[in-house]
């Protein structure tokens, strides 16, 4: 399973990748923002995106529109990670098509788990 | 036990605090320029950021007191908006970037132990006294310990460690009992009879394992028992989990559930996930179950006898105590009617019997982590942080429940009062008056220990609960409080010099004493020492 992680914060990639590549067994892919997410996600076409929300220049909801926007990438499961674990907004980020929403902080021992729960793979 | 990502993630969360620092620089930065101009627009967005991050990255590093600063400043950003920024914003921001500051040099093995056991933060690095005749053994404990984070002390015998733990006692004693065992065990006893001496972890260490030293060191209080030659990575294990316990309560599920065997079911796979689970069969009994357990999530049976599940999910959310406590709901019906009959009596989620095990499982841990969350937020005064009056009775009646158990225990209460707080506000203004009430928020959460109830009791009151100080001590550490915050100058935003006090009145907790009387005692002394003269501290009588 390849996951392709988004995210502006250097420290927030690095331990997300420990947690799905090394502790999950997953293949990683990053981008740094969204539009050079728009671009992985085409190029390397991963089962999933785990999808910043908060990011400088294209945030995580219009990546999302973008990604959906695209056939080649329409497809793509894609599940938010946000740090705003509050009902409402967890609600909002779902009712945008999301398929789950993770939130900031996580257990990188666990990450690859509760990913693979929400995506609803076993 | 090691994970072949261990060394990894080490070298990830070094690389986390390195850059920590120069993230908090930064902070500090946009503090500086938000000194100048409070509507200084792209300072305000660098700081919301930064906090952000740090909410996000804390506790995914292993430093959930980081992620918890890095929230509340965030929330009070979302509330400044685009500002202006007033002092009791940038005071309390800058009381955050400080605590920022002590979690991540504390968290750091490369920094200097000392320094992080002097910082009172919220959750410093936990201390370990060792007591280690052999030279060549207390260093190799030491370096051990070190590297897991821990600050230690050492000391050669019983005679230094007295003297270490007549001050600030440890998280943690470990003590060689092999030379002389009766003294390592006087030592022990001599800790536990201490106030507070009941908290911190002892792990006894002996030269041959015989089942009489294991008696004689459980019966002196010693938590655990570790013999020669030590097992550093066992002993290290132990510790943790021993302190861990003392952090972190298991969940508690309360069902309200009438069939025995869905009560049986619910009990194994909840209590072999790890939490803490009760069942009342009898309705009747929701009221004091939730008092005395205090779940942190219900779930729900809808048909019991007499009731329905719904009207007992209404009454619940009806009391404003009960108002972020999740709530799941059990039918056996199908599914839309029940889900709406569900949320039209404010339950969370709808689950439908027979629930999978997994499915349960994951919908219990969502909501409790949800629910605590919420409950912090609901639970915390806006402006300084503590608790608010509300959750601070609650936690009050707790500390009663647990002295009706155990008579022995000991409890004050004192309510403070800022001394002619209205002048402040009229002289100087009430961004000054808030900047106090931070100002003294900050110095009780400061000197009191973790387990201390903290709280904001209406505007410029505040109260404590302690326990397991004599009334005597307790007074003498308010006595140290009300000189040490007297001494304290504040500054008016038009840079007017001045000094606040405070009176408080302390009440011991009396045997079947209730909350309300308790809390009233503390007032009545409190208003004896304002009678007195103010800026005192003034003892309840017996009552």
């Amino acid at each position: 399973m390849k996951v392709l992680i988004v995210d502006d914060e250097p420290d927030i990639r690095r331990i997300a990748k420990l947690g799905l590549a090394r502790v999950g067994g997953m293949e990683v892919v990053e981008a740094t923002n969204g539009t050079e997410a728009l671009a992985r996600a085409k190029e390397d076409h991963p089962d999933a995106v785990l999808l910043d929300v908060m990011m400088p220049g294209l945030d995580g909801p219009s990546t999302l529109a973008r990604l959906r926007e695209d056939p080649a990438t329409s497809g793509i499961p894609v599940v938010f990670l946000t740090a705003k674990a509050i009902a409402t907004e967890v609600d909002r980020l779902k009712s945008l098509g999301a398929a789950g929403v993770l939130t900031k902080p996580f257990d990188p021992m666990t990450l690859a788990r509760e990913l693979r729960g929400v995506l609803g793979i076993p | 036990m090691t994970a072949p990502w261990d060394d990894e993630l080490a070298e990830l969360r070094a690389v986390y605090l390195r850059e920590a620092r120069g993230r908090i620089d930064e902070l500090d930065r946009a503090l500086d320029l938000l000194d100048r101009d409070g509507s200084d627009a792209r300072a305000l967005q660098d700081l919301r950021r930064g906090f952000h991050a740090f909410t996000g990255s804390g506790a995914t590093y292993g430093l959930p007191a980081v992620s918890a600063l890095g929230l509340e400043a965030e929330r009070r950003c979302t509330a400044v908006g685009s500002g202006p920024a007033v002092a009791s914003d940038l005071e309390s921001w800058r009381a955050a970037v400080n605590g920022l500051r002590r979690e991540i040099a504390g968290a750091d093995p490369q920094a200097p132990a000392a320094e992080a056991v002097s910082a009172g933060g919220e959750r410093p690095m936990p201390s370990v006294l060792i007591v280690q005749e052999d030279e060549a053994e207390r260093e190799a404990l030491v370096r051990a310990l070190g590297q897991e984070s821990f600050a230690v002390r050492a000391t050669a015998g019983p005679e230094g460690a007295l003297a270490a733990l007549s001050g600030h006692l440890p998280d943690a004693l470990i003590v060689d009992a092999a030379g002389d065992p009766a003294a390592a065990f006087a030592l022990v006893e001599r800790l536990r009879a201490q106030a507070g001496g009941e908290r911190p972890v002892v792990l006894v260490v002996a030269r041959h394992g015989g089942v009489l030293d294991r008696v004689e060191a459980i019966h002196c209080g010693a938590d655990g028992h570790f013999t020669k030659p030590i097992d550093l990575v066992a002993l290290v294990r132990r510790l943790r989990f021993l302190l861990d316990r003392e952090e972190a309560e298991a969940p508690r599920i309360l069902s309200v559930e009438d069939d025995p065997q869905q009560a049986a079911f619910l009990r194994t796979v909840l209590g072999s996930a790890g939490y803490e689970f009760r069942a009342v069969e009898d309705p009747a009994r929701l009221e004091s179950e939730l008092a005395a357990f205090r779940p942190d999530l219900v779930l729900m049976d809808v048909l019991l006898p007499g009731v329905s599940g719904y009207d007992l999910v209404r009454s619940l959310r009806q009391d404003e105590r009960h108002a972020t406590l999740p709530v799941i709901v059990l039918t056996t019906q199908g599914e839309l009617d029940s889900r709406i009959e569900a949320a039209r009596a404010g339950g969370d989620e709808h689950l439908v019997k027979p629930v999978s095990p997994a499915l349960l499982l994951s919908t219990v841990a969502a909501r409790v982590e949800r629910g605590r969350f919420l409950r912090l937020l609901v639970e915390r005064d806006g402006l300084t942080g503590l608790l608010t009056h509300t959750a601070l009775l609650e936690r009050a009646r707790v500390v009663i429940a647990k002295k009706r158990r155990d008579p022995s225990r000991q409890a004050s209460c004192i309510m403070i009062d800022l001394d002619r707080f209205k002048a402040v506000n009229d002289d100087h203004g009430h961004p000054t008056g808030d900047q106090v009430l931070v100002r003294l928020a900050g110095l009780l959460r400061a000197r009191l220990r973790q387990a201390d109830v903290v709280g904001r009791y209406g505007g410029e009151e505040f109260a404590v609960v302690l326990e397991d100080l004599t009334a005597d001590d307790a007074t003498r550490l308010v006595e140290r409080l009300r000189t040490e915050f007297a001494g304290i100058e504040h500054r008016s935003r038009e840079g007017a010099a001045f000094r606040v006090t405070f009176s408080a009145g302390l009440a011991g907790l009396q045997d079947g004493e209730s909350v309300s009387a308790w809390v009233h005692a503390a007032d009545r002394a409190l208003y004896a020492a304002k009678e007195g003269g103010r800026n005192r501290v003034a003892v309840a009588p017996p009552r």
